[in-house]
């Protein structure tokens, strides 16, 4: 019995497992777009991208968003580490994570309203199809984390905390975050 | 999520004494038992659909321009529909649920020793996006301009244009019923990876896994990293087709080149992805009927991570004449021709595992050696293939269709054969009647390569694929070879006619065979210890495990096997 | 001798000049073919670095 224990101490649970295989898809699939871009980029007509006549990226405000978002998965990983030892706290982090998540999404809506107004649509040119489809799949990731967290949260809150379910909940939230630099850095610079 | 999982577990097994009704149990059931018979049932339904539309173009093709029986006359349209479904169907919905999602989800907790999968609600999910991705593909054949005709690879411009492929709503359908299909699978292969990761009985070491676990499981593996980029793929292609956006189309900046760099990128993991599981079973199979132990089980392991491994290189070997690098054509024809080599060292620890044992040539021994036999022929045709320099050639011809259908017809048809004869036992309690087995065998492998044998022949000769008929073209007429043509199809008729002999056999034998004891086959795998067919909940106490999966034909026992599970 | 003599025929198999990496956009751009050659490689080797290092960290944590 006690080496059944110990070696169900050394598994990763079940949840946590299926989640970072599921994550280790997602990975793929956001590879598969990026990759899909980067040979875009090349083979556009002309050689020049944004192709003529499109509208540039608002790299500027979107660095501000980056800087946001990565905020959000530092303030989960403290309230990951306070969770054992200071309950009350740690929810407060988990919340500001949310917070932040929330802020995110927001303002990358602000936005895609703006790029819409002067003109960038995904018909307009591969350049605007390929910026919907890839920010377009991340902010339905970051949606569904946000929802996924606040759900935990608030189960949390009403007492029942579930280590294996935070811990995947995080998963997914840390993949949310990590993936957007590199769409940051391949789509708007 | 999984301690309330569990916790619905418990519940689910609480109901049980109430003995649920027919929905409940059949239908809504979180058995992984149950999931697999639907999924089994769900495969076999669509093989017999994916059969007919083979029997519909090889009657065109035997005997162009005549009306088909069953089906009227098919006009070009409806011929490359019929041809893009059977692909679709027999790939999508017959080998990949069969081979992996039914005998996974049966066997898996079975030879592991666990009472259910680690997600079963997650289970019976996976299933019902089955079902209806199922249904949406069989819709697809209803809607105005019929079912999607722009072959199984959907390359685009001719997939993504309504005005050329004719069938715009048949091409949505198509790709929605692909995608809800990889979710389902997806679903599935974290439960399978999950499961044995995690639930393995206690004493069952890594190298103490039976094989067919091992590559079911990184089959699964395989397909979840593979399948991605497809989903990235699909997505840009929906869009091309119902949001008019432009990412394969040239004139507007796109690239229709893309869509080949991902397609094949999970196309050819896919071929292993299914490959292996049927490797699985007939390894399991030829241990059982030599009455010897598996030759060299970490070999056979190592080489099948070299498969894995080597597969996600070798998918740019479909784009030789696509117009990729050359220089990429060159390490993708070195890649190409290396996977061989892990193959065929699972073939020869097959042989070796035979070499000196007493073989019994039961039904499924008969099938297994039979899997080894035609995917040989499947193998070597594909050097050919894979060399850059000749695949320019035999690209596209009939040539192509021989080999792949030599290799995809002993994993999905033979080697789901061998493994429902063999298992047909701890499915349903009954044993299958031999005598009916051999003659389906028979009737079965020997047509099948009268089907196939010319089409290397006519392929060699120059025969396009995907052409309705051949009268139609003068370049393609051939007239010379139109009786090796209608051998094909009158060898078609033949072998599915013996198809007969088998869904009257399982059907007959599920109500009438003889009753199977725990263990028929005198085997050693866990799946043995239980009733035949398994109580919900499998094991009535969960069992402990000494020893590897293959002690056969042991001096100094009384037994010639040694069960895993048996301390001494 | 023996290694000499693989590299060169390895060499040889360098020489075939770049062709059309796209066909059907009109542009005989080696940027274009350099980029699906690195996009090959890149989606190749991703798959294998993330379940080997998956894989990696189940088999440390297991022993």
């Amino acid at each position: 019995m006690a080496a059944a224990a110990q070696a169900s101490a050394k598994r990763v649970p079940n949840s946590v497992l299926g989640m970072i295989i599921f994550v280790a898809t997602e990975i793929m699939f956001f590879a598969g777009l990026m990759s899909a871009h980067t040979i875009a980029k090349a083979t556009v007509l002309g050689g020049v991208w944004p192709p003529a006549g499109q509208p540039r990226l608002p790299v500027e405000r979107t660095a501000i968003n980056t800087a946001i978002l990565l905020l959000s998965g530092i303030l989960l990983l403290i309230g990951n580490r306070r969770m054992s030892t200071q309950r009350e706290s740690a929810l407060r982090y988990v919340a500001a994570a949310i917070a932040c998540g929330i802020a995110f999404v927001g303002l990358q809506g602000v936005e895609w309203f703006g790029l819409l107004r002067e003109g960038l649509t995904m018909t307009s040119s591969s350049h605007g199809a390929f910026f919907y489809l890839i920010v377009g799949a991340h902010a339905l990731h970051a949606v569904a984390a946000i929802i996924a967290l606040t759900w935990v949260y608030l189960l949390m809150r009403a007492g029942k905390f579930v280590p294996s379910r935070f811990a995947a909940t995080q998963v997914f939230w840390y993949f949310v975050v990590v993936v957007w630099p590199v769409i940051y850095l391949r789509v708007y610079l | 999520m999984s301690e309330q999982m569990q916790h619905a577990g418990h519940e689910q097994a609480g109901q049980d004494h109430a003995e649920p009704g027919f929905f409940l149990k059949y239908c809504w059931s979180t058995d992984h038992k149950i999931i697999a018979m639907q999924y089994l049932f769900t495969g076999m339904l669509m093989a017999v659909i994916g059969g007919f539309l083979a029997y519909v173009f090889r009657m065109q093709l035997g005997f162009p321009n005549h009306s088909v029986p069953g089906f009227g006359l098919v006009t070009p349209g409806r011929y490359n529909a019929v041809v893009t479904m059977h692909g679709t169907i027999m790939i999508f919905w017959v080998a990949m649920p069969v081979l992996i999602a039914a005998f996974g989800n049966f066997l898996i907790p079975l030879m592991i020793g666990c009472d259910d999968m680690a997600f079963p609600r997650i289970n019976r999910l996976s299933y019902q996006i089955f079902l209806l991705s199922a249904i949406v593909l069989l819709v697809s054949f209803a809607v105005k301009g019929g079912a999607f005709g722009g072959a199984w690879t959907a390359y685009p411009p001719l997939s993504s244009n309504g005005a050329y492929n004719l069938t715009p709503l048949g091409a949505v359908l198509w790709l929605l019923a692909v995608a809800l299909e990889f979710v389902a699978f997806l679903l599935g292969g974290i439960n399978f990876t999950v499961t044995v990761m995690n639930s393995r009985a206690p004493g069952m070491k890594m190298f103490d896994i039976p094989i067919l676990i091992w590559m079911i499981v990184l089959a699964t593996v395989i397909f979840m990293a593979s399948a991605g980029p497809l989903i990235a793929g699909a997505v840009m292609l929906l869009f091309d087709q119902t949001l008019a956006t432009g990412f394969y189309d040239p004139q507007r900046g796109g690239d229709p080149l893309l869509w080949q760099h991902l397609f094949w990128f999970f196309g050819h993991p896919e071929v292993y992805v299914v490959l292996l599981p049927a490797m699985g079973i007939v390894a399991e199979i030829i241990a059982v009927f030599a009455r010897k132990k598996l030759f060299g089980y970490k070999s056979m392991l190592y080489s099948t991570w070299g498969v894995g491994i080597l597969s996600f290189v070798v998918w740019a070997h479909h784009q030789f004449v696509a117009g990729i690098d050359p220089r990429m054509a060159n390490v993708f024809t070195v890649t190409t021709l290396l996977i061989s080599i892990p193959v065929a060292e699972l073939v020869f620890l097959y042989i070796a595992t035979l070499y000196g044992g007493s073989i019994r040539l039961d039904t499924p021994m008969l099938w297994a050696l039979g899997f080894m036999a035609e995917f040989l022929i499947g193998g070597v045709t594909g050097i050919f293939l894979g060399s850059s320099g000749t695949d320019i050639y035999l690209h596209d011809t009939y040539f192509l269709v021989a080999h792949f259908h030599y290799t995809f017809v002993p994993i999905a048809i033979i080697s789901v054969f061998a493994g429902i004869t063999f298992w047909f036992p701890k499915m349903f309690g009954r044993m299958m009647n031999e005598t009916l087995g051999k003659i389906h065998f028979w009737g079965t492998v020997i047509p099948f390569n009268v089907i196939f044998i010319p089409l290397f022949i006519t392929g060699a000769a120059g025969d396009q694929r995907r052409i309705y008929s051949y009268a139609q073209f003068a370049e393609q007429s051939r007239p010379a070879l139109q009786h090796l043509r209608t051998t094909s199809t009158i060898a078609l008729l033949v072998m599915l006619a013996f198809q007969l002999i088998f869904i009257f056999n399982f059907f007959w034998s599920m109500w009438n065979g003889k009753r199977a004891g725990d263990n028929p086959w005198r085997s050693t795998t866990l799946e043995w210890t239980v009733p035949s067919p398994p109580p919900h909940g499998n094991f009535a106490e969960l069992p402990t495990v000494y020893r590897g999966p293959y002690e056969y034909g042991l001096p100094g026992r009384a037994d010639d096997y040694w069960p895993q599970n048996a301390p001494n | 001798m023996k290694l000499r003599r693989i590299s060169a025929v390895a060499a040889l198999s360098l020489i075939p000049a770049a062709g059309w990496s796209c066909p059907a956009c009109m542009v005989n751009d080696p940027k274009t073919a350099s980029t699906y050659l690195g996009m090959t490689l890149i989606l190749s080797a991703l798959p294998l670095i993330l379940v080997g290092g998956l894989g990696y960290w189940f088999w440390r944590k297991q022993s």
